[in-house]
């Protein structure tokens, strides 16, 4: 997947590289056990400071996105701690930008129909867990 | 000869920046006059009064540095003048033939911000995470540089054992292959491009390019050290027969690898423009605010020193970088170290003639700045006054249509040291042991009174 960080933006760069990362996970472009290049390589490519993709990296790590291997390098969780229930947080950052499109003169079923939209491009599909795991 | 060499050299430079500024007047991949311009944009009205502008003042430009290096054949007889008149042409050369294109530049990227042609994102950073992990995947391999460093120093270890002092010519070959592996080294850690938002596009662009410039860069390692081997058996070459034919050789490797560097960019380029036409999900960047005057890559945001040309072919570095400013300033002080060391060093040639002395201990003393030579009356095997000097290559020294001074290898002689005015007999050959020397004044009534003292010193 290509990543494409605004050098100009509000949005601190490593959280920009957070955030497409989590959306290539959703929507599939990033396949579970995927591997990532190492932290050095991205940084060169990109031609930002290592500790920014450290930053991410610990990140994502952090919230089980990926998982970091001291032999394999980094690479996509392959079994996300699933969890059905909204937590807290999501809802407290639905909750801004509902407000946010209420503000601006979205009704619901418009605002509906958009999260549907969104949502079907999320094709996330965790790997069946091994049996003999 | 010199002139010959000159003339080739200039030619050369004169084509090399007509066909790097001249296709730049036309609207080819996206730019114009090194701008990024939108294809709508590209037959405007007051675009087209810029391309004709440039073509007339490039056009004036090349004709006057062409007329330029016609006093350069009348020098032929003043050697020194001649390398002097061409660097000083060079430097003008460079200079007139950019004006007229910084003129366009400014110019076009005026109009684009006034009518705000802009392509693509700006003050954007892209990379494809899959192509970042396996852009090297298809190169050739390191270790492949065994083969020419191999040659190299069997090279420079055979003509040690030549004992020969031209084994610089061999250490060239070591440092060629070095450099093409350090460039090969270079050329894995620089950025992958991002051409598209299809990752398979860009992983097959991307290993395509670096395989063939990776392949490129080993085997002109290896088509170095032939032709450094081909230089030292034409230095060396001892019969003298043959020369034209060792000279058309040597010449002819020197362009195999200009012609192969071209054929490998021509391909890559072919290849990207065939890939991108149908693909449909290209990425654009408006990248012109780092290329400043068209041609330098400035830019603080990035962190890699070596960045691909924009335009034509190779690289160039990051002059926001300490190490980029470090390689255009350390090469603009070396460039013009080497021109003011070498014409000091001609004009003192030209100034300054040899001197030779016998002294009050019976020694001979030949002054003369870097090759000056002495040696003890008694050693002298042989003392003639002869018409001619055999034919034969320098091997260290100073050789102009007018003098020879140095080291020279001559037919018959072998070694030998020479002193001398050109076509300027007699001369009067010294033989020592393993060593002839050659010396003579301007004046040939001189060199018979030298040699007359001479002998009534040596009995």
């Amino acid at each position: 997947m290509v990543i494409s960080l605004q050098l100009d933006s509000d949005t601190p760069l490593y959280e920009q590289l957070r955030n497409q990362i989590v959306i290539g996970i959703a929507t599939g472009e990033l396949e579970p056990q995927e591997k990532l290049p190492t932290v050095r390589q991205l940084a060169e490519e990109l031609g930002i400071n290592t500790m920014t993709v450290n930053k991410t990296y610990s990140l994502l790590k952090q919230e089980g996105y990926i998982v970091i291997d001291r032999r394999h390098g980094a690479k996509v969780n392959p079994q996300m701690p699933g969890d059905p229930e909204p937590t807290p947080e999501l809802e407290e950052k639905l909750q801004l930008i509902i407000a946010q499109a209420a503000i601006q003169g979205i009704n619901e079923s418009r605002f509906q129909t958009l999260c549907s939209q969104i949502f079907s491009k999320m094709t996330y599909n965790p790997l069946k867990p091994h049996p003999a795991e | 000869m010199l002139t010959i060499i000159l003339m080739l050299i200039s030619v050369i430079c004169y084509s090399v920046i007509l066909g790097m500024y001249k296709p730049q007047a036309a609207y080819k991949n996206g730019m114009l006059f090194a701008v990024k311009l939108p294809e709508a944009a590209a037959g405007h009205e007051e675009l087209k009064q810029v391309q004709a502008g440039f073509n007339k003042q490039f056009l004036y430009a090349s004709l006057w540095m062409g007329g330029a290096l016609v006093p350069m054949l009348f020098l032929h007889d003043l050697s020194a003048f001649q390398v002097i008149y061409f660097f000083v042409w060079s430097a003008v050369l460079s200079v007139v033939m950019a004006m007229p294109f910084r003129k366009a530049f400014a110019r076009t990227l005026a109009l684009k911000r006034e009518h705000e042609w802009f392509v693509g994102d700006k003050r954007v950073v892209r990379t494809d995470l899959r192509v970042a992990q396996h852009k090297n995947a298809r190169s050739a391999p390191l270790w492949l540089f065994i083969f020419p460093f191999a040659m190299s120093v069997g090279l420079l270890w055979w003509s040690f054992r030549q004992d020969d002092q031209s084994y610089g010519v061999t250490a060239c070959g070591i440092f060629l292959t070095a450099l093409f592996f350090l460039v090969s080294l270079y050329m894995r850690k620089t950025r992958a491009k991002v051409y598209s938002m299809n990752t398979e596009i860009n992983l097959v662009l991307n290993q395509a390019k670096r395989r063939a410039l990776s392949y490129l860069w080993l085997w002109m390692a290896v088509a170095e050290n032939v032709h450094v081997f081909l230089i030292f058996m034409l230095v060396n070459n001892e019969t003298g027969n043959m020369e034209g034919a060792w000279l058309a050789i040597i010449v002819l490797f020197a362009a195999i690898p200009v012609g192969a560097i071209y054929a490998v960019y021509r391909k890559i380029q072919a290849l990207e423009r065939d890939m991108l036409e149908h693909d449909g999900k290209t990425v654009y960047t408006d990248d012109d605010e780092y290329w400043v005057n068209g041609f330098t890559y400035h830019n603080p945001h990035d962190k890699s020193v070596f960045v691909p040309k924009r335009i034509g072919m190779g690289g160039t570095v990051n002059t926001a970088t300490v190490p980029g400013k470090i390689i255009k300033w350390g090469s603009f002080g070396l460039i013009a170290a080497v021109v003011v060391g070498v014409s000091f060093m001609l004009i003192r040639s030209e100034l300054t003639s040899p001197s030779l002395a016998v002294t009050q201990d019976d020694k001979v003393e030949i002054h003369y700045p870097m090759y000056s030579f002495d040696f003890s009356l008694a050693d002298i095997k042989e003392l003639t006054l002869v018409d001619a000097i055999p034919g034969g290559t320098k091997t260290n020294g100073e050789a102009t249509n007018q003098y020879a001074r140095g080291h020279f290898r001559l037919k018959e002689a072998g070694k030998a040291r020479l002193y001398v005015f050109k076509n300027n007999p007699p001369y009067i050959r010294i033989k020592l042991e393993g060593v002839t020397i050659y010396y003579n004044e301007k004046d040939s009534q001189q060199t018979k009174k030298l040699f007359e003292s001479l002998q009534q010193a040596g009995q």
